[in-house]
């Protein structure tokens, strides 16, 4: 296992090297094949470090769409990852298309915004602790005698039982994400959506490369994605999901 | 004297050095129409001294004379270079005897003891001359003319045919118009410039160009007539109907023999001949265009004829920023023209150009054909797999009199990334709607380079789904538990404070009702005793002060920080030690029943109060 562990470290070092020599292609393989490899024994950081150097090395491959997966899949395994973000948000201003989503309501986006802030387990194990505390605390308001302590319990028991709700809720929708695999992003140069499974269906709008999109159905080789407020069926294969 | 034979004698010597250097020629020739018993010449011309010349069998014509043998020679110089010919000729008379088209064996020779052979010869007999016609019936095709010079012009000798190849044609499709003069008897010197062509309306025109006119016999209407083309035009028809194609005129100048008195030998020699001037009409005429029927398809060129379309694409498998030229050539007959170029349904991402159009046309008799090449350029902007759609191209068969279409393609492109180390290349042509956001001068940030950490096993990356449930489940049986074993400290607790303070008023109401009971049996030390402990109770309850506390300054003070008023904290004061009084020591003045109401009263406002 430590030759192993040896071998992953190697190509991890061996990668930044072709990194700072500017050889992104050789930087590339070595990062995927560490990825290949280290699935069982890196913790989720260090995972995310190799999905982090992965993704700018793609960049500056120029592969713009592979390089947002890496930073999409750092980010999953660590999401506080400051500077995949920045470099996502970077990678995000060369995509075309600009999608609007007059759909969500700014609390639900702002709700999604700090669902992403923490990974599915971190909230799983929050909400855990919450409903601990909530459970004490009703202990302690049906037991105690003193008034300033049964009301103190009792607030904290609402409190926490609200927090447990909405961490536990968190959790769920994180792992349906992460299990699912919903999201996807289109690699194909430019793609028209259509209106049916069918490469004859009529041209419904323009996805362009590194665009995010949530897949909502597949059918064979055909998903129906949404992008925004649009929906459509595009090739599995010129997409790839996160 | 004997120098000038010397000197033709160095010219002969020369003459014969020269003809070794020179190729033999051995030629036939003779006037491609005849006219049947009419005799003509049949030649054949050596360039070298020959003998035994082999003629073939003439048994298609009648054998007059010949063959006459005759000879010359000639030397020039050019630019001080001397050059010799020689040509000897061997000429047969020979006469048609019936219509048709004879060709003549070669003949063969021998130069230097080499034999050579000459040419064949295709000869047209055409029929005799019918007798002069003396009706005035003529052909609706010649044409009127208005006689200006001698009165041996008439419209037999001369005139001029309007000939088409078709009169019934669809519309776009190409007919062959000629003028055609005929003349015979007369002597045609030249025609002026004086021609008036029609305006050929309705029609799209493309002249064939003529390189010389040539006259030929030709045998028409029972007689022989020289005949030469003076104008040929292809028509091609822009719409159905009936479309008259108006007279045309030309001018000729004739030469007429003048008949006067000779006077001379040499007045028939040079002054008989006048030139006159003529204008010949040629007839008008009709077309019937058709129109083209209906149901077109939706990729109709506008091309009527028949057509072959090809194409090639240069290159499938491009890089992103390459060129990619899709080649069309479509050949064929017909309104090249007036094609329309077919457009090519570019994907998305790629950037066409205007088609580069190449026409190679050639105009014949036959009509218009040639090749016409469109190149189509476009430019992938980012890679990807792509399919260009087939091109079709439709046009009108007037063979078949139907709609024809023919495709090339769809042709598959997989797009590489470009090949160029700097990424902004492929990139900087997306940035366009949002280019106010760009920030310029900003990179992503570098790579991390520290060492990774890693756990001895496996870490688990998510939480089984039972093992969550257990995390909520095991706490919640524990609590359940809990609440169960203290139960009974749990109901005491709620009922010490919740409980009392609920049932405060009801307590107090049954001390009252004992009172009022009391009174009623005039029993006033039980009376004052249940009064007070009503008060004393209902307050410990309300206020939950224990028992043991209870006393007038703390329930005053409490009853203060609730914001109770000071009057009726006054009015709680005064009942407690009027009662605590009447029992020790019972006041006339105060009746049971007074003290009774005031109590009650005070309960029902106490009750009001939120404490």
């Amino acid at each position: 296992m430590t030759s192993l562990l040896f071998i992953i470290l190697t190509l991890f070092t061996t990668g930044n090297d072709y990194y700072a020599a500017g050889d992104w292609d050789n930087a590339v393989q070595t990062y995927e094949q560490c990825l290949a490899d280290t699935t069982a024994f890196l913790t989720d950081d260090s995972q995310a470090e190799v999905y982090y150097n992965l993704g700018n090395a793609r960049f500056r491959q120029g592969e713009l769409s592979q390089s947002i997966l890496a930073y999409e899949r750092c980010l999953r395994l660590q999401p506080r990852h400051k500077d995949a973000q920045y470099n996502l948000a970077f990678a995000k201003e060369r995509i075309v298309d600009d999608i609007a989503d007059n759909r969500t309501f700014f609390i639900a986006s702002w709700a999604a915004a700090v669902r992403n802030k923490l990974t599915c387990r971190t909230w799983t194990i929050l909400s855990i602790c919450l409903f601990i505390t909530m459970l004490t605390a009703m202990l302690l308001f049906a037991l105690v005698k003193p008034i300033w302590l049964r009301k103190l319990s009792f607030h904290v028991a609402w409190i926490t039982m609200l927090l447990s709700l909405i961490t536990g809720l968190n959790a769920i929708s994180l792992n349906s994400r992460d299990t699912k695999q919903k999201e996807a992003i289109v690699t194909q140069g430019v793609l028209n959506a259509k209106a049916s499974p069918d490469k004859s269906g009529t041209d419904l709008f323009t996805l362009h490369e590194g665009t995010k999109v949530e897949i909502q159905e597949v059918l064979g080789e055909w998903a129906n994605v949404r992008v925004g407020n649009n929906e459509g069926w595009v090739k599995l294969s010129h997409i790839e999901r996160i | 004297m004997s120098n000038i034979r010397f000197s033709l004698f160095l010219c002969v010597l020369a003459f014969s050095f020269a003809l070794k250097a020179e190729d033999v020629s051995f030629r036939a020739q003779a006037p491609s129409q005849v006219i049947a018993g009419k005799p003509f010449q049949l030649s054949y011309t050596v360039n070298k001294k020959a003998r035994d010349l082999q003629a073939p069998d003439f048994s298609d014509f009648d054998y007059i004379a010949g063959p006459y043998q005759s000879q010359s020679s000639s030397s020039s110089f050019v630019n001080g270079k001397m050059s010799h010919s020689f040509t000897l000729t061997f000429t047969y008379t020979l006469m048609g005897k019936a219509e048709g088209t004879f060709t003549i064996q070669p003949a063969t020779i021998r130069v230097d003891g080499e034999t050579y052979t000459s040419n064949g010869v295709k000869i047209t007999v055409l029929p005799a001359d019918e007798p002069p016609v003396q009706s005035n019936s003529r052909s609706s095709q010649s044409a009127s003319s208005s006689s200006q010079g001698g009165e041996n012009i008439s419209t037999e000798n001369i005139f001029v045919r309007t000939i088409v190849t078709k009169t019934k044609v669809y519309e776009q499709e190409a007919l062959l118009l000629t003028y055609k003069l005929y003349f015979a008897g007369v002597d045609v010197a030249q025609f002026t410039n004086n021609t008036r062509l029609p305006e050929f309306t309705g029609f799209l025109k493309q002249e064939i160009e003529q390189t010389e006119v040539q006259a030929e016999l030709e045998h028409y209407n029972g007689r022989n007539y020289q005949s030469a083309v003076l104008y040929r035009t292809l028509l091609y028809p822009q719409h159905g109907g009936e479309i008259k194609i108006d007279p045309a005129s030309f001018e000729a100048v004739l030469r007429v023999q003048v008949r006067q008195p000779i006077r001379s030998v040499f007045d028939d020699f040079f002054g008989s001949y006048t030139n006159v001037t003529k204008t010949i009409v040629a007839p008008a005429v009709t077309i019937q265009a058709q129109s083209l029927p209906a149901g077109k398809p939706s990729s109709f060129s506008g091309g009527v004829g028949q057509y072959t379309l090809s194409g090639n694409i240069s290159s499938t498998e491009v890089k992103a920023n390459e060129a990619v030229t899709i080649k069309l050539t479509i050949q064929g007959t017909g309104n090249l023209k007036l094609l329309k170029t077919p457009a090519i349904d570019w994907p998305e991402g790629f950037e066409a150009y205007d088609p580069k159009v190449n026409n190679q046309f050639k105009t014949t008799t036959a009509g218009m054909s040639g090749t016409k090449t469109i190149e189509y350029l476009a430019i992938p902007r980012s890679a990807g797999e792509y399919t260009v759609p087939a091109v079709s191209f439709s046009y009108f068969d007037t063979q078949s009199g139907t709609y024809k279409t023919e495709s090339v393609g769809p042709w598959t492109l997989h797009i590489a990334r470009s090949a160029t180390d700097d990424k902004q290349e492929t990139t900087v042509q997306n940035y366009t709607n949002k280019e106010d956001i760009r920030q310029l001068g900003t990179d992503i940030r570098y790579i991390h380079t520290q060492d990774l950490t890693y756990a001895a096993q496996a870490p688990r990356r998510t939480l089984s789904a039972t093992t969550v449930r257990l995390c909520y489940l095991l706490p919640l049986l524990l609590a359940i538990v809990l609440f169960v074993v203290f139960r009974h400290q749990i109901r005491e607790n709620a009922d010490i404070v919740r409980v009392r303070y609920k049932k405060a008023n009801k307590v107090a109401q049954k001390r009252l009702k004992e009172a009022r009971q009391c009174m009623s049996k005039s029993d006033a030390a039980a009376f004052y005793e249940a009064i007070e402990r009503a008060a004393w109770t209902y307050l410990s309850d309300r206020l939950s002060i224990p028992t043991a506390e209870l006393n007038k300054e703390n329930i005053a003070s409490i009853l203060r920080t609730k914001n109770v008023s000071e009057e009726l904290i006054k009015e709680v004061v005064d009942v407690l030690s009027t009662a605590e009084f009447a029992r020790y020591a019972p006041q006339a003045g105060q009746t049971m029943q007074e003290l009774l109401d005031r109590t009650a009263n005070l309960i029902d406002q106490l009750e009001n109060q939120k404490l």
